[in-house]
């Protein structure tokens, strides 16, 4: 129950709230707790090389030059788009699509990324954040984390009627 | 959006959230005759940027976390026989490539060797050539020649 009501419930909550309800049977290996629960303060931790500040802030522009380029190309191909659809929908060319989609592009521009989230009817949420969050991110790149769905998609119900 | 769009998205959208997500692709590097770990050798290797390193760690982090399907251009690249090129650049554009291959069944992606490339070319030349010999080897003794690194955290979504 409280695994599939996770998505509801902002990271801050995860941490603090399930905590209560998770046995401390942490075993260690590498310097990391085994279970499923890790606190963000954990993760940050266990980002050793982060204690380098100018490290951190290299990893975090890598980040989001990266991440920007596998979320574009992820929710593309899940809706079935080729990178020619998605060019004509921008008023672009292909190979504009093919660098937004290239992971060492490092120059999305945020009226581009705008007219994407625009045209896959998803949100694009820029914020600040702190070092713990983005450690968190960055063990949250699978596909399904990925994956931005379109109001039509999330309205209908269907990402969030797991909880048994 | 087109029907088949819709089912796409749909087979996404079914699959249930939950904490248990796919366990991450586990690293691990080569050792060489000496016992040294090659890769972390280079890792801290005077020519390696903090640039490297960051775009290093954050592709490692990202591919752990896909299917190998999707280890594809431009992030990396597979050759024959599991061998597969993980790309990334430094802040000077050198194109740095590791070289190594996945174990699927046991979800580990074994670090063999490191190259650059410039113009389509290896440098060494022969880096592939060697990946896959360096696999030949540690398939054979692995726990020997080969060892845990770059461990990834196991993240609560």
């Amino acid at each position: 129950m409280v695994a599939s009501l996770q998505p509801l419930l902002p990271n801050d909550f995860l941490v603090t709230e399930i905590d209560k309800f998770v046995p401390s049977s942490f075993t260690q290996q590498d310097g990391l707790p085994s279970n499923a629960f890790v606190s963000d303060l954990e993760l940050l931790q266990s980002k050793s090389s982060w204690t380098d500040r100018e490290y951190r802030h290299v990893y975090a522009d890598a980040a989001v030059e990266q991440g920007l380029a596998y979320q574009i190309r992820i929710n593309r191909e899940l809706r079935g788009l080729t990178q020619k659809d998605l060019a004509k929908a921008l008023k672009t060319k292909q190979s504009a699509v093919s660098r937004l989609e290239d992971p060492d592009y490092g120059a999305h521009s945020l009226s581009m990324l705008k007219k994407v989230a625009n045209f896959l009817d998803c949100a694009l949420i820029v914020k600040f954040a702190g070092f713990s969050k983005l450690a968190r991110e960055s063990q949250s790149l699978s596909e399904e984390h990925l994956f931005a769905p379109s109001y039509d998609d999330e309205i209908s119900g269907q990402l969030w009627l797991h909880q048994e | 959006m087109a029907k088949s769009v819709r089912k796409r998205a749909k087979a996404v959208l079914d699959e249930p959230v939950t904490v248990d997500a796919k366990p991450p692709w586990k690293w691990r590097c080569r050792k060489d005759d000496r016992g040294v770990d090659v890769i972390d050798e280079w890792h801290n290797s005077i020519e390696v940027t903090k640039t490297a390193r960051a775009n290093f760690e954050r592709r490692r982090d990202q591919l752990s976390q896909l299917d190998f399907r999707r280890w594809e251009r431009p992030a990396a690249c597979q050759l024959k026989d599991h061998i597969c090129v993980i790309h990334f650049k430094d802040e000077s554009s050198k194109q740095w490539r590791v070289f190594g291959y996945s174990a699927p069944e046991s979800k580990t992606f074994v670090m063999t060797n490191v190259a650059t490339e410039k113009d389509d070319v290896y440098k060494p030349k022969k880096s592939a050539k060697h990946a896959a010999n360096h696999r030949d080897a540690i398939r054979i003794d692995f726990d020997r020649l080969s060892c845990g690194c770059f461990p990834s955290a196991t993240a609560a979504k």
